[in-house]
């Protein structure tokens, strides 16, 4: 028992180690967002003079509507992509069709292009479909994006719930909509929490697609954050002030996704 | 768990619908400013979308974006700012490439990524401005646009195939800024000298200042300085002539009077080149790559690069900014667009600023014949203003009537002012006639006033921006010892080779200039 | 992930099974779930990939393009800075490998291995944090970092007395490169680690349980019965890593721009340079067509090794 407990404090110790580690670079902005500008550019890691929390305010008074603009954004494109993701990764794992697997291939391989060598055509593309200034013009390549990285997620988790949990249904006569609905998605939580944090996050920080396809005053929160400036100069203080306040639906989503996500563990659903 | 899942899917959907809400409020609006509201008696509303980068007059643009829709209540002007210049070329291609119905009306034709306003032009890109600049100008008397920009000017407003592509909106140079305060302490006084300048080098090294800082890629406006300076004396072999198939009796008529003198430093004012004279100049070795004058620039440059700051290769223009304002590095080579910066920086710094200031480009101790008369800087057009060619002629008219609006005298003398107010930066003295800078400003510019704005003829011979990369890695190569001086040359003459044959097949040159391509 | 597998499944079932009506509207129920995820990818990947396959065929430059055959490909080729670009390329993909894979389940076990479930709840919580810094910012202090004269790095080597080893390290051509790959360490962030976290959490309890009462060390619960087991994860984590590292060059454009020279350029960042700096967007596509197909060929690989190994 007491070599248990040494060997916990030192699982302890290291973890809190490489959290610390971890945590640098956020702890870093923090600090940064309350310095003056001309403060950062001449003593980046120095302590400031004073704390400068006007940064705060102008930050907010800045960037607040253009919060809500990415909030719609990157709710639109979870849901769609979660939606999206997991009926086609019910589908690649649990039905066999002709052309099952060169269809997975055919939608899978995709995501290995470049993405920046896609942004000339692809705006053609939405510029047809008179998309520009929309945010449908965002939503939708994002949803396409997106859903890829969940389709293989999905998957590998389909895959592994085991064949009776099915079986027994289709005793009873259920059809695979209600098979999807019913057991495959309830039980899919943990994948579509992640899912869900990783679309979100990944959504939420894009800046040069917003910025080609949106105009004033529609634009999303990253756009605004990183053209923070005072006098028409770039101001870094500010800039950082207003990451801080665009983050926090980011560590809300993920409190509550973090949530759903250690249940899925816990409740022992993916035991295989 | 049932119960939870059903919470989760309640709570999403609430959340898209109340930020739907707004959103789809918004987006609303946004398709309506679009649409056309036209009506018999009024005409119909239009935006005109001027990008720019951040820092760039953005206050004074936007003040007279505003006065002129007050003025215009038809047309709503909308300054872009947009964060950095990679950006603002993704987004102004991407959205040329897709037909340019959403792009920018009004761009900054320097900022774009073209190697030459003929390619922009080419490309259907950028209007042709050639009649436009000899309409009158309603906000400045009736005047036409050219008649209010400084004729000294116009030439450089002129394409290779002769089109109007811009119009100027400022001058900008480059110069060496120095920390005055540092200098008097160690009894240093401004070098006029090359042999000063790198004796100064090694003072301030000793004293443990960094010497001199600059961003890398910006050490090239040194080098081209100094090959304008050896090769200047070749510029009128390579101008177009009558005879020439090139040659335009309205355009080029100025070439004919264009004779060299080594103590003129504006001897090829207005002068336009013939571009395979230029590649022929370098096929033949007129001006040698590996030749003395060469041998000569590179290596003071490797004596100089001794003096950069640590980290130069890679290191970026903010850092770079942050070690002379610190006051750790003594003299700075960059544009004068850091003027204004540099004063509104110095006002916030309070008891921590320091009395700076600007010196030009050195002469060498004893005079070479290499190197004949006195070097020449940048003192060129900065702030070049472009049109979209959006193929929309009602679109066209209202961008020119506020560009008319921009360069009347009133109008640029406030831009000027309020963003001097703000303290962002002014590149330069303006263009636009009757524009006045306050003294203060002017003081500082005096070290990017030269004896003449050097010229391109060698050095922008052979556009090169793919191999950019690799002749940056020979000259490293060079300055680290790994490359003797011969093999560096040798090195970058080869590069160049390469670059002009594929430039040559690309452009179809016969290498004749009296046939045309 | 791609195999044959589809062909012989189709054959099997038309030899096996004939048409009959109730599975042909089975299969339909099956396509019908793909579709939606199909037209995406149609529309908005598909059709934009094609075109730019056609035009890493021509010298396009935004504006005008003119068929130039395999010109691009065999300037592409025969270009030094891409043979370079390449080694990097190559050297970076391997150690984004070793870091996602490595660091995220070394914390993925150290936290499971904790008996208190608050304590694990705020391990979780704490390592997914940094996902919140937009990419580009987290570069940014990282460049601080790096920073020659008042960077951390530097200043902590003076601290300790290891002056002489202070140097620019992104500045000079024999350290930058690693300075870019030990960028961001410890690494534990984004997918990886929430992989293993879920499916090491998702392992039979009791089995390991029974496996620990009999005496196993740690060590061997780990080799033989973790490690097999997390074949499919490893498979996916290789799978984006290997993806998201030839894909990206923002981290390399803010700390060195491909420099110094040439040393830590990549085939992305030539393609980025080259299709919106040059508009040479002909010679970029081919660059990126060329990624695209690498990628492939690598995926390829992993999906067989994965897949002879489970047999």
């Amino acid at each position: 028992m007491r070599n248990y407990r040494v060997a916990e404090v030192g699982v302890v110790l290291s973890l809190s180690v490489l959290l610390l580690l971890t945590l640098v670079p956020f702890a870093m902005l923090l600090f940064l967002s309350f310095k003056d500008h001309l403060d950062i550019v001449i003593d980046f890691w120095g302590i400031p003079g004073e704390i400068k929390w006007e940064n705060y305010s102008t930050a907010w008074s800045a960037v607040s509507g253009s919060i809500g603009n990415s909030l719609f954004i990157c709710c639109v494109t979870v849901a769609g992509a979660v939606l999206i993701s997991s009926m086609a990764g019910y589908s690649f794992a649990r039905n066999r069709f002709p052309g099952k697997e060169i269809l997975f291939m055919l939608i899978i391989s995709v995501m290995l292009i470049p993405s920046m060598l896609n942004i000339v055509p692809l705006y053609a593309i939405i510029s047809q479909l008179n998309l520009t200034d929309s945010f449908w013009g965002l939503i939708l390549p994002y949803i396409s994006g997106t859903q890829l990285v969940g389709i293989i997620l999905c998957r590998t988790f389909f895959q592994g719930i085991p064949e009776e949990l099915f079986e027994a249904a289709r005793m009873d006569g259920a059809g695979e909509a209600y098979l999807y609905l019913r057991i495959a998605l309830p039980l899919s939580m943990p994948v579509i929490a992640t899912l869900g944090i990783i679309t979100f996050i990944s959504v939420y920080s894009d800046y040069l697609w917003p910025l080609i396809i949106l105009k004033e005053p529609h634009l999303t929160f990253t756009i605004q954050a990183v053209n923070m400036t005072t006098n028409g100069r770039p101001d870094l203080g500010l800039s950082f002030a207003a990451y801080i306040i665009g983050s926090l639906p980011m560590i809300l989503v993920i409190m509550f996704g973090m949530k759903y996500f250690v249940q899925g563990i816990t409740s022992g659903a993916l035991k295989s | 768990m049932r119960k939870k899942l059903i919470g989760f899917i309640l709570l999403s959907l609430v959340l898209v619908m109340a930020a739907g809400c707004s959103g789809s409020n918004s987006g609303t609006n946004a398709s309506q400013s679009n649409e056309p509201q036209s009506s018999a008696a009024s005409k119909e509303k239009r935006t005109v979308t001027f990008a720019t980068i951040a820092g760039y007059y953005t206050d004074g643009l936007k003040e007279a974006a505003q006065e002129y829709t007050k003025l215009n209540p038809e047309t709503e002007v909308v300054i872009d700012v947009i964060k950095d210049n990679d950006t603002y070329q993704a987004n102004f291609k991407a959205k040329m490439a897709a037909g340019g119905k959403d792009a920018p009306d009004i761009v900054h034709i320097n900022l774009i990524g073209e190697t030459s306003s003929a390619d922009a032009i080419d490309k259907g890109w950028l209007l042709k401005l050639n009649d436009y600049v000899n309409q009158p100008n309603p906000y400045s008397g009736d005047k036409t646009v050219f008649e209010g920009i400084d004729p000294e000017y116009h030439q450089n407003t002129y394409s290779r195939d002769g089109d109007v592509a811009y119009l100027p909106f400022d001058l900008v140079g480059t110069g060496f800024y120095y920390n005055k305060d540092i200098f008097a302490k160690l009894g240093i006084s401004e070098p006029e000298t090359w042999e000063e300048l790198l004796a100064a080098c090694k003072q301030l090294q000793d004293a443990g200042y960094i010497p001199i800082t600059m961003p890398f890629g910006f050490e090239s406006t040194i080098t081209q300085a100094f090959l304008d300076w050896s090769a200047k004396s070749l510029y009128p072999e390579l101008l177009i002539q009558p005879g020439d198939a090139r040659y335009d009796e309205k355009i080029h008529k100025l070439n004919t009077s264009i004779a060299y003198s080594a103590d003129n430093g504006n001897f090829d004012f207005g002068a336009s080149y013939d571009p395979e004279k230029q590649l022929l100049a370098l096929k033949n070795k007129q001006y040698d790559m590996q030749g003395a004058a060469q041998r000569k620039i590179w290596t003071v440059m490797k004596e100089l690069s001794a003096y950069y700051q640590p980290g130069y290769a890679t290191m970026q223009d903010p850092d770079v900014y942050q070690l002379f304002i610190a006051q750790k590095a003594a003299i700075y080579w960059n544009g004068s667009w850091q003027v204004g910066t540099l004063l509104d920086d110095m006002k916030k710094l309070g008891d921590k600023s320091f009395g700076w200031g600007t010196f030009k480009f050195p002469e060498f101790a004893e005079a070479d014949p290499l190197f004949p008369g006195k070097p020449r800087g940048i003192l060129v057009p900065g702030h070049l203003l472009g049109i979209a060619d959006k193929k929309d002629p009602e679109q066209e008219s209202r961008t020119k009537d506020f560009m008319m609006y921009l360069y009347s005298p009133e109008v640029a003398q406030r831009v000027f002012e309020t963003t001097l107010e703000a303290g962002q930066f002014v590149q330069g003295p303006s263009l636009v006639l009757g524009v006045k800078l306050p003294d203060e400003v002017n003081a500082y510019l005096t070290g990017f006033k030269v004896d003449g704005s050097m010229g391109y003829a060698i050095a922008n011979a052979v556009p090169s921006s793919d191999t950019n990369q690799a002749k940056q890695s020979a000259q490293l190569k060079y300055y680290e010892g790994k490359l003797s001086l011969e093999e560096f040359l040798a090195e970058q003459d080869k590069i160049l080779n390469r670059d002009m044959d594929i430039y040559i097949k690309a452009q179809q040159y016969d290498l004749d200039p009296k046939t045309n391509p | 992930m791609f195999s044959l597998d589809g062909l012989l499944t189709w054959s099997e079932i038309m030899i096996d099974k004939p048409f009959r009506p109730d599975r042909i509207r089975y299969w339909l129920k099956a396509y019908f779930f793909i579709v939606p995820s199909l037209l995406f990818v149609l529309i908005f990947l598909y059709y934009p990939m094609l075109t730019s396959i056609y035009h890493s065929f021509t010298d396009w430059n935004l504006a005008q393009a003119e068929w130039i055959g395999l010109d691009n490909y065999i300037r592409m080729f025969n270009d030094n800075t891409f043979r370079i670009a390449l080694s990097n390329q190559l050297l970076f993909t391997v150690t984004d490998i070793v870091k996602s894979i490595v660091f995220p389940l070394l914390a993925a076990e150290l936290i499971l291995s904790l008996r208190e479930t608050k304590l694990q709840y705020l391990y979780r919580t704490g390592f997914v944090i940094p996902m919140l810094i937009p990419g580009i910012v987290f570069v940014l202090i990282w460049l601080s970092v790096y920073n020659p004269s008042n960077g951390l790095l530097n200043h902590f080597l003076s601290f300790a007395g290891l002056n002489s080893l202070a140097r620019p390290w992104l500045g000079e051509s024999d350290t930058a490169i690693w300075a870019v790959i030990l960028m961001g360490f410890p690494y534990i962030t984004g997918l990886p680690f929430l992989i293993f976290l879920a499916a090491i959490g998702g392992f039979n309890k009791e089995i390991i349980e029974s496996a620990r009462m009999d005496g196993a060390k740690f060590r061997n619960i780990f080799l033989k019965m973790h490690l097999p087991l997390l074949a499919p994860q490893f498979k996916v984590v290789l799978l984006l890593t290997i993806i998201g590292s030839l894909q990206d060059f923002v981290r390399i454009i803010v700390l060195t721009g491909g420099g110094p020279g040439v040393s830590t350029t990549v085939p992305s960042l030539i393609m980025y340079n080259s299709a919106f700096k040059n508009s040479n967007y002909g010679y970029g596509s081919a660059v990126g067509i060329f990624l695209f197909v690498s990628i492939l060929l690598l995926t390829l690989l992993v999906s067989k090794i994965f897949k002879s190994e489970r047999e």
